[in-house]
């Protein structure tokens, strides 16, 4: 357990006080973006509503989607595996790959297989795996793990991927981002056109007719499934939603929340293989039945992956997406994270004011900040924090309980803070005075004054 | 009006900010309220259930509930205390007692608003003033419209701060971002609730503001200390204190 | 089996089933509004359209907007005619020199200026993604208010692949500069036809 995780990493990246506020801007920039296409739609709130009634139809007769869906998958030629967990989603790909004598595999984005730790898994046993997209291609170049669930570089100033591209691509060292971008289509284009096989994630798996819906703004998705021999789709298996109707009310929520962007670039709906080469789906529980089984929590596997939540969070903008220590990182990392680990977790859903933002941002109407609360009783329950911070409650709490002892205590803080404020306000002991000043210590509380002054009691 | 109201105050402004408890009953009482203080009160219980122990929190709610039980209305200067009662004390068995409770608690601008109807708080504050609108009250009780949903900084406090005379409210690039405070959180997680509150007073202070108010005195008390680190020329005020005719 | 034993977790485990709510219609709009919000969301994400008035040869649009396209495959039945010959088989290495790739749109969604292509359109799947340039041809009378409007008028066309394409390929991966031209085409421009003109596709 280590319950100081996420504040321990934010402290590190917060030392870089004008990098912080880049950030903190860059991100704030795209929250923007997203509330003027959302406030653009009349119908955006009847939008959230349905999307939110929609995924909590379909979480509760899962079973009957799932099934639906690899029935009529399988009648349009397409091949399906389940996994458990990510070791078995990982056997499942190179099983896959080796029968075919694979060497390279051009992969889009998926945070699945991020969380399945699939590339290092397919390096190790002798696939060359090239991201595509321009983010993850960035930051598998820079050997470090996506910082966002959407945009997974948003960490990495210009300059920075300028020096990446010159020593791994061996372009020049201009920070232009045409140019830089430019480098990439050539770089990528090439090796997309020679990959044995190509991978997606699914954005949504349409139980009526089996088909996967892939959502990007390069292309990189279609350019790398349409011309590779064998295409794999990665997906959760809450990705399933009923039928294809309901794809208008997900798709008008999705990238207008993710960007602000009305659609993305392209909305790729797989059906069937092409002719002559091979498509298959691999459907992926890794923890997520585990938490449709707790009912107080079951609402986050409405997430459609927009990001949105990360893009408001006043704390993931000032500590970046590498301190929250998960795959998926920000207010829905905070309230998923602790179900697949709550002892590594544990400190996440501490991570937060509790302010709201994300909530009202969220296109699924997930109320995380409910759900934040709730991990915090589960991770005392189940004593996931520190005995310091249990002792301290319990006294609180027993004080609080009583008049006289919280009047008793109330004066005993007053006289500290008065007299002896070196000891309360230590910048090196006690927290708050590091960067605070402590407030007043006053003679009087309000109850002593009334007493006096209006004779009560 | 008809009606019993009792005034809640929270633990910390009863210990640290007394001015504002008695800015609260001094404006009640102007606007007719004959308001109690009934002395049993101590705590809602929020410190303890956010930190994740609310069974810690149970004694010191149920002692609230019986403080109050009784009373038409529950007001007090506090949107956080309001929404933990209004929204967490789910935790206790529901009786008729504990939802009336619950019901009857207001925060003290939505009670001047919508019970008592003030559309006027008659007094005047000259000076440039940030509104800092506190979170639960923003988007836990919904007292004005978040930013998210695309409002514009209103809601209650503001719509009797604008009938202040002589009072200038100022604008702000992110006016209902978080100031970073969170509870236990302002310890636990110290650096980024400094940053966060370094950044709301940087707002306020690009935008002129000589006041930064709130209703939440929590909120206050974080940037305060950093106003106070930082010796910038700003103050800060609770509403009640500007609606009670206060002065800096 | 991993797929039995994930199947019977999720059924013990769903929950109480909860209502599907009914999607309603929400607000259409005239012809003319409908083309108008077309065109400026089509601007928005990075498009071009051009009006193909007064009988223009849709050879002589491409050649004034593209000049310089030297290998041009079309899935057009009416001239340019393709320089490359493109099928089901064509290998990749090929594929990726299409400079030019011209097609039909079958509707136009007018709140994101996306355009539906699909199978029956093409020649091979690859071609709106590896060409450097693509040209949709699309009937404004095709043009429908929304995304639940697209589906409905999709609904009941069978096709083993199709994409709504809204714009030309972009990116804004590094430090948010928006960059258009990411991994697809560089240019996406809609050929608005004159209304009702029908043209049926090679492939059909």
């Amino acid at each position: 357990m280590n319950p100081e995780t996420h504040a321990t990493a934010a402290t590190s990246f917060l030392r870089d006080a004008e990098r912080t506020g880049w950030h903190d801007q860059a991100l704030w920039f795209v929250r923007q973006k997203r509330d003027l296409a959302a406030h653009a739609v009349p119908e955006w709130e009847t939008l959230r509503d349905l999307a939110s009634a929609i995924k909590r139809h379909t979480v509760s007769r899962l079973a009957q989607y799932l099934e639906e869906f690899e029935r009529r998958a399988a009648d349009n030629g397409v091949v399906a595996h389940w996994a458990r967990d990510a070791a078995e989603h990982n056997a499942v790909v190179l099983g896959i790959l080796r029968g075919r004598g694979v060497r390279r595999l051009v992969k889009s984005k998926s945070m699945l297989t991020e969380e399945c730790r699939l590339n290092p898994f397919l390096e190790r046993n002798g696939v060359e795996v090239v991201e595509t997209d321009l983010g993850e291609r960035i930051v598998q170049l820079a050997g470090e793990e996506p910082s966002h669930i959407v945009m997974p570089a948003i960490h990495r100033k210009k300059e920075e991927v300028a020096a990446l591209f010159h020593r791994t691509l061996g372009t020049r060292e201009d920070p232009d981002p045409v140019y830089l971008a430019e480098a990439a289509r050539r770089h990528l284009r090439g090796l997309m056109a020679s990959a044995d096989a190509a991978l997606t994630g699914v954005n949504f798996a349409v139980a009526e007719t089996g088909a996967m819906v892939v959502c990007t703004n390069e292309g990189n998705a279609d350019v790398g499934a349409h011309l590779a021999p064998v295409h794999i789709a990665s997906m959760g298996l809450d990705k399933v939603i009923p039928r294809t109707e309901h794809l208008g009310v997900f798709l008008r929520l999705l990238a207008r929340s993710a960007t602000g962007q009305p659609v993305t670039a392209y909305t790729s709906h797989f059906v069937t293989p092409r002719p002559g080469a091979e498509l298959h789906v691999v459907i992926v529980d890794n923890g997520r039945t585990a938490q449709l089984g707790r009912p107080d929590f079951r609402e986050s596997l409405h997430c459609i992956r927009c990001g949105a939540c990360l893009n408001t969070c006043p704390v993931y903008r000032r500590s970046g997406g590498h301190s929250y220590g998960v795959t998926v990182a920000g207010p829905i990392g905070a309230i998923v994270a602790p179900g697949l680990d709550l002892a590594a977790h544990a400190s996440l859903p501490f991570a937060s004011t509790l302010c709201g933002s994300c909530a009202d941002v969220c296109p699924v109407k997930i109320d995380i900040p409910g759900q934040l609360y709730r991990w915090r009783q589960v991770a005392v329950a189940g004593g996931q924090v520190s005995w310091r911070k249990r002792l301290g409650m319990r006294l609180l709490g027993a004080t609080l309980a009583s008049v006289s002892r919280y009047e008793r205590a109330g004066r005993l803080v007053r006289l500290l803070l008065r007299r002896a404020p070196g000891v309360i306000g230590h910048p090196a002991l006690d927290p708050w005075s590091r960067s605070r000043e402590l407030p007043p210590a006053p003679k009087e509380s309000f109850r002593e004054w009334y007493r006096r002054e209006r004779g009560a009691r | 009006m008809n009606g019993r109201v009792a005034l809640f105050v929270p633990c910390y402004v009863d210990q640290l900010y007394p001015q504002v408890a008695r800015a609260t009953l001094e404006l009640l009482d102007r606007h007719g309220v004959g308001v109690e203080f009934p002395p049993e009160q101590t705590c809602c219980g929020q410190p303890m259930a956010n930190a994740g122990c609310e069974r810690d929190a149970l004694e010191t709610a149920r002692g609230f509930v019986r403080t109050f039980a009784g009373y038409d209305y529950v007001v007090s200067p506090s949107g956080s205390c309001v929404h933990h009662v209004r929204h967490h004390y789910d935790v206790l068995e529901q009786t008729d007692e504990v939802r009336e409770v619950r019901a009857r608690t207001f925060e003290l601008c939505q009670f001047l608003v919508e019970v008592l109807k003030v559309e006027d708080p008659g007094v005047a504050f000259p000076h440039r003033v940030g509104v800092h609108v506190g979170c639960h009250a923003q988007r836990g009780l919904r007292l004005g419209e978040s930013s998210e949903l695309g409002g514009r900084p209103g809601g209650v406090m503001r719509v009797l701060l604008e009938r202040v005379r002589g009072i200038e409210l100022v604008e702000l690039d992110r006016f209902d971002e978080c100031c970073g405070f969170g509870g236990t959180f302002c310890v636990t997680e110290e650096t980024v609730s400094v940053r966060m509150g370094q950044d709301r007073v940087s707002d306020h202070a690009r935008h002129g503001a000589e006041v930064i108010t709130s209703g939440d005195m929590s909120c206050l008390m974080h940037m305060d200390g950093i106003i106070r680190r930082q010796r910038l020329p700003i103050r800060v005020l609770h509403v009640a204190e500007i609606l009670n005719g206060g002065t800096v | 089996m991993s797929r039995d034993a994930i199947l019977a977790a999720v059924r013990a485990y769903q929950g109480d089933e909860r209502p599907l709510p009914a999607i309603p219609a929400f607000e259409s709009e005239s012809h003319d509004a409908l083309l108008a919000r077309f065109k400026a969301a089509l601007g928005q994400v990075g498009g071009r359209w051009v009006e193909r008035t007064g009988g223009r040869d849709l050879a002589e649009i491409i050649r004034s907007h593209y000049p310089d396209a030297a290998s041009i495959v079309s899935a057009v039945d009416e001239p340019p005619s393709s320089t490359l010959a493109i099928a089901a088989d064509t290998a990749p290495a090929e594929l990726v020199r299409v400079e030019l790739a011209v097609l039909r749109g079958r509707l136009g969604v007018a709140e994101n200026a996306a355009v539906w292509v699909d199978e029956a359109q093409l020649l091979h799947r690859a071609l709106p993604f590896v060409a450097e340039h693509c040209v949709l041809l699309l009937d404004p009378g095709d043009l429908v208010t929304d995304m639940h409007a697209a589906y409905a008028a999709l609904a009941g066309r069978r096709s083993g692949w199709g994409a709504f394409i809204s714009g030309p390929s972009k990116t804004a991966d590094i430090e948010q500069s928006l960059v258009i031209g990411a991994q697809g085409p560089r240019t996406l421009l809609v050929v608005l036809d004159e209304p009702g003109r029908s043209l049926r596709t090679r492939a059909g």
